[in-house]
């Protein structure tokens, strides 16, 4: 408990408050980012079986709705057991998967050596951007159960599983507004990541309790397709194939474009981990 | 991007523009996403996935490297690094003693940083300039929120609205074709990304919208 505790009061809190403090305070980072790595390699194993596509109308297995209950559960052998059944389906994008699978997983790695340097203390890089690419890995991590939860319970990737893609991706989308309002904070010469930490949290929280409404509003989501967030603003009456994107979720995507096109005074374009959607 | 950029501008830190050069490939990451949600991610464009991975893969090396040139340049050292990498291992071999400390220390971290944070929010009614920033947070968000929208209905709604003829020659058209479109969708913003960030990087001063 107190081990837990202490390592939430790190992750909130970047600013070294003196020498020692600042060793300290890199120690922890350090080990910090040590079972990043574990947890990385445990991912380049599961990350080749994501994206998977059913060659047949996928039938819900009638266990399906006890795994999806119990997903919170779900070993990673019984994961792997299933996503197994299903890759034999498909050979041939299983190869371009497996690749992806690697090259996600490989992506890591840089990203921590990027962390490291960025929150070095002699970097002084703005808190708020220092925590908005650290919270990048609640996207990554948030993304592996999504895209497992799409392989087991639809036999679908996670870009056709419409209400984990959304919550997921909605993860990166807050990941760049935190960095954005952090480089925004450093220019005006103020230092309030509090608040971004409040709001990357909260956002967390909702990401998570979104996919709960959608499993609770539709049977336990019987549908890959049941739109994130019931698919707010959708318009009624257009023929779609069933797999596109509802509103809410393209929403999500075109954010991290909006400052490419130049419109906003520009949202920093870190596409950083745009990522894991693509197991998607 | 831009602010990155213009941050280093800012702080006299030109490296700071590595970092946004350092970015070009994840924007690129994200434009392969996009283009292959855009075609209801076909089966045929699955490639745009290994490439949205290879893109991933090298903008976080590149991003790596440009912060590395940042840390250097800020005075960090491999010896720094290594020194790093020994208290590491140094806590890793007798944790349990070095957990202590790290516990009680983020407590005092904590108390420290809520102060300022409160007493920023009781000057905030008296500093205009602290409650228009907080406004422009708002207002910033909603900017977005109201282009990310409406670009999202373009992109949802405009390929039901193509006339039956095209869609049946586009299906016609074959892997080859969709993969060729695919390409242009996501090299053709690429390039003009490039063309932006290279000019800006040629003038000294910037203008407009950063």
């Amino acid at each position: 408990m107190h081990s837990i505790h202490g390592r939430i009061a790190v992750t909130s809190r970047h600013r070294p408050q003196g020498s020692s403090q600042a060793g300290i305070d890199h120690c922890r980072t350090m080990a910090k980012a040590t079972q990043l790595l574990l947890l990385a390699a445990a991912q380049a194993l599961i990350a080749p079986m994501r994206r998977l596509k059913p060659t047949r109308q996928h039938v819900l297995p009638p266990d399906a709705i006890d795994v999806l209950t119990t997903t919170h559960t779900l070993s990673a052998i019984d994961v792997l057991t299933t996503t197994h059944t299903l890759a034999a389906n498909s050979a041939l994008t299983s190869t371009a998967d497996e690749l992806a699978g690697s090259l996600f997983g490989a992506s890591l790695l840089p990203w921590l050596a990027m962390l490291y340097w960025l929150k070095h203390p002699k970097v002084q890089a703005p808190a708020g951007v220092g925590f908005g690419l650290t919270y990048l890995l609640a996207f990554v991590f948030g993304s592996i159960p999504a895209a497992i939860g799409a392989g087991a319970l639809y036999g679908a990737s996670l870009a056709d599983a419409d209400w984990l893609h959304g919550a997921a991706e909605s993860l990166l989308a807050a990941t760049n507004c935190v960095v954005v309002l952090g480089f925004r904070d450093a220019l005006a010469g103020k230092e309030d990541a509090g608040r971004l930490r409040t709001a990357g949290t909260a956002w967390a929280a909702f990401a998570t309790i979104s996919c709960l409404v959608v499993v609770g509003a539709n049977d336990l989501a019987l549908s890959a397709h049941a739109p994130w967030l019931g698919g707010a603003g959708d318009l009624p009456g257009w023929a779609e194939p069933a797999n596109a994107l509802s509103v809410p979720t393209w929403i999500i995507h075109t954010s991290s474009l909006v400052e490419w096109s130049g419109a906003v005074s520009s949202p920093s374009a870190l596409r950083c981990g745009r990522c894991v959607c693509a197991m998607a | 991007m831009g602010l990155a950029w213009r941050y280093a501008d800012v702080t006299g830190r030109p490296e700071w523009k590595g970092v946004t050069w350092g970015m070009l490939p994840l924007h690129t990451s994200g434009i392969v996403a996009c283009c292959y949600h855009l075609f209801y991610n076909a089966p045929e464009l699955s490639w745009c996935v290994t490439l949205q991975a290879g893109c991933t893969c090298l903008g976080n090396t590149t991003l790596a490297f440009a912060m590395y040139r940042l840390a250097v340049a800020s005075g960090w050292t491999w010896g720094d690094g290594r020194a790093d990498v020994e208290a590491l291992h140094a806590k890793l071999v007798d944790g349990a003693e070095t957990e202590a400390v790290a516990v009680e220390a983020p407590a005092v971290a904590v108390a420290s940083t809520t102060s300022p944070a409160t007493s920023a929010s009781l000057l905030g009614w008296e500093d205009l300039g602290d409650a228009w920033a907080l406004d422009s947070d708002v207002f910033f968000l909603g900017k977005l929120l109201a282009l990310s929208a409406f670009l999202a209905y373009v992109v949802k709604y405009t390929p039901p609205l193509i006339p039956d003829g095209v869609v049946s020659g586009w299906s016609a058209a074959g892997d080859g074709a969709h993969s060729g479109a695919a390409a242009l969708v996501i090299v053709v913003p690429t390039l003009l990304n490039c063309a932006k960030w290279y000019q800006r990087s040629q003038t000294d001063e910037f203008v407009g919208d950063f």
